[in-house]
């Protein structure tokens, strides 16, 4: 009998192949800790992806593990593209939208590209270390990733196949006028020379405030007040398209995508970016769509760049009230978490420590949904030479001397002569669209792990319902009490502060089916016998919050002996439970 | 059984012949727009189009009078965003009647967007409901008290009259009373000593659902006029998962912020700021998020408020400032335009015989109650008598209230609706006001007169050309909120060259913030080559206008 058995089995094995027989036990020597040792999914992490290779990487996952992931398309961007998202669970341990959800979401900024490769980094980690570490595992049991690689493709198309630099665009595809002349997007940048890249313009003049550092050529400062200098710096590579005087005036883009959601949405007069009204650019109301129906996220990542930092709300100084003690302590305890695993990256509040913001991500989150959420700023000049300084990217010479024994001159584009003809003869050069902003590809993997390592933190905190064995008392008058004690081990509440504030989370739904109730509590106190009647529904018990870490007793009291029952936790942000008992 | 139901319906309805004098339901109101295009062929350029689809799959009626044009100055007319005011569409459709009928010369210039239903799915609940109520929502299906059900707590019609009124519960603890002079009335208690008899007051219904609160959660759906960007009321009961979230709120606002040219809104709804103008207050703009209008936009809408007054010429409006979330204030704040808001009709202050007012007026002096201080129920009660309106009141009735054993209860109370909706005979007059209103603040829209032409012969092939482009009329091109906002295009000024002329310094294009009434653009121009050029100004808002100068 057993030998018909493992014919078969050898006659697999042989189809398999051959690099896939090795599992990550046999090369324990050879296998780097900390890294899927033969991903089903061949990848590399030193480099940015195109949209064509994010979206082939999503099926390619899903195909590797059809029991963990799905792909769907939320909706399309303005010139039509799809933004995908993926989800990740195990399918086999309940339906992804009866779990706690995590949504990480990157590129809303069209040139922050690094999110797209740490979620998907993400999605890659957490499925081949699927059966391989135990923790992983059980994330994937307990939750559900909603994984958005790229909410603006538009805008990430276009950073990476049209002539950019490293700070455009920021926004999506959608033309305005941004210099109030009546006319939409007339006067972009000018790929004067040819290379893909928007780099700088210099004019040579004995009377000019600029000169060439001495120690890297590539590096323009100013010289002093008392000092001759030897340059114009006449802005970014372009023409003056419209005849009006000015250069680059009207490019494509300048609103803000991020300054779309509707959490006190203010116009551009208020805050500049800001579009039409909240959720009027097609991508962000497609994720708002998404994130509406499925408000079993309990926690949101958005990824963006740069500055090295964790920015939880409120976004704006007006909001200041928004985020009260209680939610305030699990979001100190992310932060401070994320500034140790992630060594120069500093937890930060948007308002009152980067600038005073509306119409963010996070605040969407945090004020529409009641969910804890962060955005990441990946990429600091601290990665350069662990140096903390507080110098601007933009005037240290640390980028300059980080290409010259680092990347070899690669990050900049030399400076060359060019024939302007509205400047007249011009030199063109500096640093290259991908630099800067963008993390250098042999940074890129750790920096990936590393975020992702501060992301998985937030997930798993996210709550977990546990259902204690009941106590079962019975009374005299031929009725019986049943104590439940629920218990959330996790450090993120059911509801927020916020949530449980404004009622946004319907409150999670107690029950006890099996029996014939009489009535039930909400209890205060167990051993005091406190607590709050339910009289309508008393089967279904209506309880606002579960805190973090924290239990939560309700008591019925049914007809009869108890025999067989089930007590059902349904919580929107905390999952669906069910457990029977018998008496 | 549902033949029977029917007949039950007509029998309610023809109860309440307040109700007999209907507004005209949505397919009436699409068939008068169909009957405006047939009845005035002269009229060119009217459309009879729509804005979309309401939440419940209902048309939204959308004419459009006159040239729908970039550069053709327009006035938005919206009503009906206050679901539970059909009085609003029908002042609406008269107006746009009158103005078709009389067919003003301005209206060759500029373009009319009329909206005049843009809540069907509210507005038609007047004319539908098995139970009258006054509803705002549409008909998205909300969990209005967030516990998870939909719709678990509606009204109910207690003393089967089907209409939902008011429950009274005769509590010590209550914190209204009867009013001293209409004891059907019932007002806030002022001082517990000199009132005899304290309510509890919640709208007709039980608490079905047994948590406590009453009619929390019912049928109606999310407000248009509290789902706006502008202050809104995030978390408030009915406004929505966020700002702009309505189908029907943001059909509108992609509409308006297609098109430039729109110089003012006016909507009829239950908000005034026409009656009582919104001024200055310095300390409202002072912060980044601003919450007042600028100064000269105070004056702008001072400047309507006359126009207004001196038209709509019937006293005691109610105040009804602008609502948080509301369209006016966002069409301000928000969208940069002048934006008025009136609800076309409330019941004046009537002269009372004389012997009824000096037994009411005598002792109101003397306990110092200034004059303006009566309720409005009290100023309707006062109208509606004299004209003849009989039946808008539910007599106070005892009922047995399953939630207040023992205790008086009863029901009672204005009908819904009729407070701001008068039978639709009454509103003629009105009518005939606001067309006046209308007619006389279109005759005032900006316009420039090119003036002052002076060439300056420098030398045989050079000039200098100046003149002045004066705004002749008396409201501004733009509001000035409108100048800092890309949305509202700014005022452009240029000159246009023949190919073998030049300027020798500066550019052919300028553009300007909002040019005041009798404020003036310079033109200054240096230019090299004779013949003709041309001076245009102009914005979206204001339509182009132009000269043509020789120099020789």
């Amino acid at each position: 009998m057993k030998y018909y058995i493992i014919i078969p089995f050898l006659f697999l094995l042989a189809l398999i192949p051959s690099d896939m027989l090795y599992s990550q036990e046999d090369f324990s020597g050879i296998r780097a800790i900390g890294t899927p040792h033969n991903p089903k999914v061949k990848m590399s992490w030193n480099r940015y992806h195109t949209l064509d290779e994010i979206h082939k990487f999503c099926k390619d996952v899903v195909k590797a593990y059809p029991n963990l992931a799905s792909l769907e398309s939320i909706g399309k961007s303005y010139e039509g593209r799809d933004i995908w998202v993926l989800t990740l669970t195990d399918a086999r341990t309940g339906p992804a939208d009866k779990k706690p959800a995590f949504l990480i979401q990157a590129n809303i900024h069209a040139n922050e590209l690094q999110g797209c490769e740490i979620s998907m980094y993400t999605a890659w980690y957490l499925t081949e270390n699927y059966g391989e570490i135990d923790h992983i595992s059980e994330l994937l049991k307990e939750k559900t990733f909603y994984i958005l690689p790229s909410i603006n493709p538009d805008g990430h198309h276009n950073f990476m196949f049209e002539p950019n630099n490293a700070n455009s665009p920021r926004s999506g595809l959608i033309p305005v006028d941004n210099d109030g002349d009546w006319v939409k997007s007339e006067d972009g940048y000018d790929d004067l020379d040819g290379d893909g890249h928007i780099t700088m313009m210099r004019r040579k003049n004995p009377h000019g405030r600029w000169k060439e550092d001495p120690k890297y050529p590539m590096r323009m400062i100013r010289v002093g007040p008392d000092e001759k200098g030897e340059y114009d710096m006449l802005g970014y590579e372009g023409l003056d398209r419209d005849g009006d005087g000015k250069v680059n005036e009207d490019r494509t883009g300048y609103y803000d995508p991020n300054r779309d959601w509707g959490w006190n949405w203010q116009p551009d007069y208020i805050q500049g970016g800001a579009y039409k009204y909240p959720f009027s650019i097609p991508s962000v109301r497609a994720v708002k769509d998404f994130a509406l129906k499925h408000r079993n996220i309990a926690g949101a990542q958005s990824y963006h760049n740069y500055g090295g930092m964790f920015l939880r709300g409120p976004g704006a100084e007006e909001d200041k009230g928004l985020y009260d003690m209680n939610d305030n302590r699990v979001y100190d305890r992310l932060g401070k978490l994320g500034e140790r695993v992630v060594p120069g990256y500093r937890y930060l509040v948007t308002y009152k420590d980067l600038y005073s913001v509306f119409g963010g991500d996070v605040d969407f989150y945090h004020g529409v949904l009641g969910s804890y959420s962060f955005v990441n700023e990946i990429m600091t000049s601290y990665l350069l030479f662990h140096n903390k300084d507080n110098v601007s990217r933009w005037t240290s010479d640390e980028f300059h001397e980080f290409d010259k024994y680092l990347l070899f001159g690669d990050a900049y584009v030399e400076w060359k002569s060019f024939d302007h003809p509205q400047f007249g003869p011009i030199e063109i050069g500096g640093p290259k669209k991908n630099y800067i902003r963008n993390t250098p590809g042999f940074l890129l993997e750790e920096d990936a792990h590393r975020n992702m390592a501060f992301t998985l933190f937030h997930a798993y905190q996210t709550p977990k319902i546990e259902i204690n064995e009941p106590s079962i008392k019975e009374l005299d008058n031929g009725l019986t009490e049943i104590t439940v004690r629920i218990a959330n081990t996790r450090m993120i509440p059911t509801h927020s502060s916020h949530d449980v504030k404004n009622k946004i989370t319907r409150p999670n739904w107690i029950s006890i089916e099996g029996v014939d109730v009489v009535t039930g509590f909400v209890m205060e106190d167990v051993v005091f016998n406190k607590g709050k009647e339910q009289i309508a529904n008393p089967d279904r018990l209506n309880v606002r919050n579960i805190p973090g870490m924290g239990t939560v007793d309700v008591k019925w009291i049914v007809k009869g002996k108890s025999k067989k029952f089930d007590i059902i936790v349904d919580s929107v942000k905390g999952g669906y439970h069910k457990k029977s008992f018998e008496n | 059984m549902k033949k029977s139901l029917f007949t039950i319906l007509i029998f309610i309805f023809g109860l309440n012949p307040v109700y007999t004098q209907e507004y005209r339901h949505l397919k009436q109101v699409e068939e008068r727009m169909i009957d405006f295009r047939n009845s005035y062929p002269n009229i060119k350029d009217m459309n009879i189009t729509s804005l979309g689809k309401s939440t419940g799959g209902r048309n939204i009626p959308l004419i459009t009078i006159g040239k729908d044009d970039p550069l053709t100055p327009g006035i938005l007319l919206v009503a009906g965003i206050d679901g539970a005011h059909p009085a609003g569409s029908n002042i609406l459709l008269n107006v746009i009647a009158t103005i078709l009928s009389k067919n003003p010369e301005w209206l060759s210039s500029h373009v009319l967007y009329i909206l005049p239903v843009l809540n069907p799915d509210a507005y038609q609940h007047y004319f539908n409901d098995e139970i009258k109520y006054e509803r705002y929502g549409n008909d998205r299906k909300i969990d209005a008290d967030r516990d998870g059900l939909f719709n678990e707590d509606p009204f109910d019609d207690l003393d089967g009259d089907g209409l939902i009124t008011t429950v009274r519960i005769k509590d010590p603890g209550g914190n209204m009373t009867v009013h001293d002079t209409y004891t059907n009335v019932l007002v806030p208690v002022k001082s517990r000593d000199s009132a005899e008899v304290f309510y509890r007051v919640i709208a007709e219904g039980i608490d079905n659902d047994k948590d406590g609160h009453f009619n929390e959660d019912g049928t109606d759906g999310v407000h248009l006029n509290k789902n706006f960007s502008y202050k809104y009321p995030a978390f408030s009961n009915s406004a929505g998962e966020h700002a702009m979230s309505e189908v029907e709120n943001l059909a509108l606002a992609d509409f308006l912020f297609d098109r430039y040219n729109i110089h003012t809104v006016l909507h009829f709804g239950l908000e005034n700021n026409l009656s009582h103008p919104v001024s200055f207050d310095v300390s409202k703009i002072k912060d980044r998020v601003i919450t007042g209008p600028y100064e000269k936009d105070a004056k702008v809408n001072d400047f309507a408020a006359k126009l207004y007054q001196s038209s709509v010429d019937y006293k005691g409006a109610p105040k009804m400032p602008l609502k948080d979330g509301g369209f006016s204030s966002w069409a301000y704040f928000h969208y940069g335009r002048f934006s008025f808001v009136t609800p076309g009709w409330w019941a004046p202050i009537v002269d009372m015989p004389k012997d009824t007012t000096e037994t009411e007026e005598a002792p109101k002096a003397k306990s110092g109650k200034k004059k303006g201080d009566t309720p409005y129920d009290i100023q309707y009660i006062n109208w509606a008598e004299q004209n003849g309106i009989e039946d808008y009141f539910v007599e106070w009735t005892e009922i047995d209230h399953p939630d207040f054993p023992g205790l008086t209860t009863e029901v009672g109370g204005f009908k819904p609706f009729v407070r701001y909706n008068p039978p639709a005979g009454h509103l003629k007059e009105v009518i005939e006001k606001h067309y006046e209103f209308l007619n006389e603040y279109m005759l005032h829209m900006p316009k420039f007169e090119i003036q002052g032409i002076n060439v300056e012969k420098i030398d045989k092939n050079t000039y200098r050309l100046r003149a002045q482009a004066v705004n002749t009329g008396n409201l501004p091109t733009h509001s000035e909120i409108g100048n800092k906002t890309q949305w509202v295009r700014k005022v452009r000024s240029q000159i246009l060259l023949a190919d073998d002329q030049s300027l020798l310094i500066g550019y052919p294009k300028d553009f300007h913030d909002a040019v005041q009434p009798g404020e003036a653009i310079d033109f200054n121009y240096l230019i090299s080559g004779k013949g003709k050029v041309t001076l245009e100004v102009g914005s979206p808002m204001t339509g182009l206008f132009s000269i043509e100068v020789e120099l020789k």
